[in-house]
């Protein structure tokens, strides 16, 4: 019974996973399919309704790779006439995915990841390529329709790669300038603050000297008042000593007008005696 | 005198009827062939698409004859086509989804499919079948994805143009 049930699990597990590598392979309309220019009629008008120039890219980058799988559907159909025909498609889908990226790059659009599945598809058609051009099937016509197609291929990938490599050393010497840049930003930002520092200093130089003056002259100011009293008081009592020694001056000049007096009275009454 | 009176009256009253006759038949005439002066932007045995505002037919460079016609007003693109009958609807519509690519369906129904392209610049396709007798009408129309709302209105005038026979 475990058996069965284990057996019958993995039975629909393939099943699903066949169907949905179907589905994942069924990307492009069959060449013959009544529908087919109707696809490409799509293919043009979405590519018209794209704007940047990168989106571009790489929807040619998508049509390249439907091209290409469409050639082989026609060769395994030995539709060798329509295979060359999807091949000249190709390599026309190619060269506008490299003319977009040229464009995108001249508008200044942000094309690393673009380019980066860009070389990746392109790797992987040179693969594909490669491999139609060993099948010994095919005639002699298709083949150097292929080998034209990755010659192209291989053309389109190297410029690619150089056109990476350009990008590349541009953004080095870009991120030189730019650190070139911060450093001499970060000079100037450290002098700039130097000098306000060195300006504060001075400031604060300035503002103390002129405290210190002031103080100065206010010492000198209270000293010299302080001196201008001291000389008043001394004024006087200069003045009061002064006043009081001629008062004394003038009591001994009393007090010998006095005794003057008194000696001249003496006298007198001594002479008036007999 | 009264009797000639009265054929003179009756005269005249001939006269007008057959005036009136004659104007009834003038603007049958022109209304006739204002049907026929009816301008189409494309016209064909099986679809005909009468002129409407803001919109052109343009010629593609890959259209080979005239099994797709493309139309365009401003950023919205209109292409028509027809295939044979031997396709089923749900046929037509899975093969027109793997020709876009990496889509997302927005709306499926018998006649009608809508697709979301999953890009950076997503891009909004409306696909409209109409099935006839010997051949299905495909009516597709292609619009910036941010710009459907904006361009619904045109559309919708648009499809009520497309006449398939």
């Amino acid at each position: 019974m475990k058996k069965t049930i284990v057996s019958s699990t993995l039975g629909l597990l393939l099943l699903f996973a066949g169907n949905v590598y179907a589905a994942e392979d069924e990307t492009a309309v069959d060449p013959n399919s009544e529908l087919y220019d109707t696809s490409r009629v799509i293919e043009e008008a979405e590519y018209e309704l794209t704007e940047e120039n990168s989106e571009k890219a790489l929807l040619q980058d998508e049509y390249a790779d439907d091209r290409l799988n469409e050639a082989e559907v026609s060769l395994d159909k030995g539709d060798e006439a329509n295979a060359e025909e999807l091949l000249e498609d190709y390599e026309e889908h190619v060269k506008q995915a490299e003319e977009d990226m040229e464009a995108a790059k001249e508008n200044g659009e942000d094309i690393s990841t673009v380019e980066e599945t860009l070389v990746e598809n392109s790797q992987k058609r040179s693969e594909n390529l490669r491999a139609l051009l060993e099948r010994e099937d095919l005639p002699e016509e298709a083949k150097a329709g292929i080998a034209k197609a990755l010659e192209n291929q291989q053309k389109a990938e190297q410029n690619y790669l150089a056109a990476r490599k350009k990008a590349e050393e541009a953004q080095e010497v870009a991120q030189e300038e730019a650190q070139e840049e911060t450093q001499e930003k970060e000079q100037e930002k450290a002098q700039e603050k130097q000098e306000k520092a060195q300006e504060k200093a001075q400031e604060k130089q300035e503002k103390a000297q002129e405290k210190a003056q002031e103080k100065q002259e206010k010492a000198q100011e209270k000293a010299q008042a302080q001196q201008e009293k001291a000389q008043e008081k001394a004024q006087a009592q200069q003045e009061k000593a002064q006043e009081k020694a001629q008062a004394q001056q003038e009591k001994a000049q009393e007090k010998q007008e006095k005794a003057q007096e008194k000696a001249s009275e003496q006298q007198g009454r001594a002479s008036g005696r007999p | 005198m009264k009797s000639r009176i009265g054929l003179m009256l009756l005269f005249l009253m001939f006269l007008l009827v057959l005036g009136a006759c004659q104007n009834g038949g003038n603007a049958q005439e022109s209304t006739e062939q204002e049907q026929e002066e009816k301008n189409y932007l494309y016209e064909s045995e099986t679809v005909k698409v009468t002129e409407t505002s803001g919109w052109s037919k343009h010629d593609s460079p890959s259209n080979d004859g005239e099994e797709n016609i493309l139309f365009q007003n401003d950023n919205v693109k209109a292409i028509l086509t027809l295939v044979s009958d031997e396709k089923s609807l749900d046929e037509i519509k899975n093969e027109l989804k793997s020709s876009f690519g990496n889509t997302e369906a927005i709306e499926e129904n018998e006649k009608y499919l809508s697709l979301k392209s999953n890009r950076k610049e997503s891009v909004r396709t409306d696909i409209y079948l109409d099935s006839g007798d010997e051949q299905t009408g495909i009516l597709i129309f292609m619009t910036p994805f941010e710009e459907y709302e904006k361009n619904q209105a045109v559309i919708e005038e648009f499809k009520k143009n497309v006449q398939f026979y």
